[in-house]
């Protein structure tokens, strides 16, 4: 990957890295956090994030060997949570205002542009 | 003089409704940012003029009509010869008129009711940095704009991405929020609403600030094919599982955006175009055109109308 033209603010790491948590299935090191972000981040700016997260109790950590591996802190009120996202869902899929102001990532495809998509996507991934 | 006036009148209303081809399509050739600013003081021009025209015509010509609701000295001979619009004419357009102002201040209350809706249940999700995990299997990622900014994004899509890929969904996100995308979304529906042939633009506003937000997370992430590929994965993702509420649940037909702008994101980040910036120039001589023409108008019936009141005032005396 092409090195990162300017550095990445603190706020920016710390999403990227609740990201990547929640995107594993099991805690992670702050090594393991390092390779999966890709990139040219230091070791010590990884592990220094992680701490500061632990300090906001954003995550929670468990000893593993000499270091440790961290997870997203479940909360106590995570059912609570979940049901709030449900509702959040509810109003996207029924509500024409509430969707219209949010900007989603991505919007639904139909057949003919899934299959450019894929024609254009698959370019890419053979020089590389 | 009275048919020059006409013809003036109807240029904010022929640049409308060609805006579909004229505006829309080259828009692409723009840079985002540029275009989406532009095609927004467009769409807004364009349903503010001629709103405004539309309500001045209803009002010059309805005078023989309702006296009542007209100052007394414009019931004069010389008013109805300099626009010899009939009443009924005019009526016709006062109710168009009416309707059109309805329909923008019932866009308004909507807009206004689901920001609120969006911000009081975004403020109960738990986030760090500004970013909502929502533990679900869906492909599902949007920015919430607003008081309690967020960016919320579910475990089945950061599951589907790797590293660069995450950055490159929050990067474009986080532009959303950054650079306020909802604002000329939402006055592009306002125009839209206001003047149903500003739809199309409305729909380019969209498209543009993806496309902004796009060239954000490229420029942050130091690799457009980065952004490509995560687009696309979320897309495909979402194609392949139209059943599931993520993806899927689109937001009423009027709003839904379509595969192609999708497609179009993608192909312009692997493959830039030459930005054109004449089209940018042509917008901006089109914009001026209808407040110019809007302007000219106004003063000419403001003239018309004095002139009237003086024919009036002489008629009486003697």
């Amino acid at each position: 990957m092409a090195g990162r033209q300017n550095p990445r603010r603190s706020g920016a790491l710390e999403k990227e890295i609740v990201a990547c948590l929640a995107a594993a299935r099991w805690p992670l090191t702050p090594a393991q956090v390092q390779t999966q972000l890709g990139g040219d981040l230091a070791y010590t700016t990884v592990l220094t994030t992680l701490t500061r997260l632990h300090t906001k109790q954003a995550v929670v950590r468990e000893p593993r060997g000499r270091a440790y591996a961290y997870s997203l802190a479940v909360s106590q009120a995570d059912s609570e949570a979940g049901l709030i996202a449900h509702q959040m869902q509810k109003l996207l899929a029924e509500d024409v205002d509430t969707a219209s102001v949010l900007s989603r990532f991505v919007d639904t495809l139909d057949d003919d542009s899934e299959k450019i998509l894929r024609d254009l996507l698959g370019r890419t991934q053979d020089p590389r | 003089m009275t048919a020059l006036m006409l013809v003036l009148a109807l240029v904010p209303v022929v640049v409308g409704a060609n805006a579909g081809w004229s505006v829309t399509r080259p828009a692409r050739a723009m840079p985002p940012a540029l275009a989406t600013v532009l095609l927004t003081v467009f769409a807004l021009t364009v349903a503010l003029v001629t709103g405004m025209l539309l309500c001045l015509t209803a009002y010059v010509s309805t005078v023989s009509m309702f006296p009542a609701l007209h100052p007394a000295d414009w019931n004069s001979p010389y008013l109805y010869r300099e626009c010899p619009i009939p009443a009924g004419v005019g009526l016709g357009v006062g109710l168009l008129a009416a309707l059109l102002m309805t329909r923008a201040l019932v866009c308004v209350v909507r807009v206004a009711a689901g920001l609120r809706r969006t911000s009081s249940v975004a403020a109960g999700l738990p986030e760090v940095a500004g970013l909502s995990i929502m533990d679900d299997e869906t492909v599902v990622a949007y920015a919430v704009p607003g008081r309690c900014s967020r960016i919320v994004v579910s475990t089945g899509l950061l599951r589907l991405l790797d590293g660069p890929g995450r950055a490159a969904l929050l990067a474009h996100e986080r532009a959303h929020l950054r650079h306020r995308h909802h604002v000329y979304v939402q006055l592009a529906r306002l125009a839209a609403a206001a003047n149903p042939l500003m739809r199309p633009v409305s729909r380019a506003v969209d498209a543009a600030v993806e496309r902004w937000a796009d060239a954000c997370a490229a420029r942050e992430i130091g690799d457009p094919v980065v952004v490509a590929r995560a687009v696309g994965a979320a897309a495909l993702a979402g194609a392949g599982d139209p059943a599931g509420p993520g993806l899927a649940m689109g937001p009423g037909p009027a709003l839904a955006a379509g595969g192609g702008d999708v497609v179009e994101r993608v192909r312009e980040l692997l493959e830039p175009t030459t930005r054109r910036r004449t089209v940018g120039v042509r917008l901006g001589l089109m914009i001026m055109a209808c407040w110019a023409s809007g302007v000219v108008v106004v003063a000419w019936v403001h003239s018309v109308v004095e002139l009237a009141e003086i024919a009036f005032r002489t008629g009486r005396a003697t």
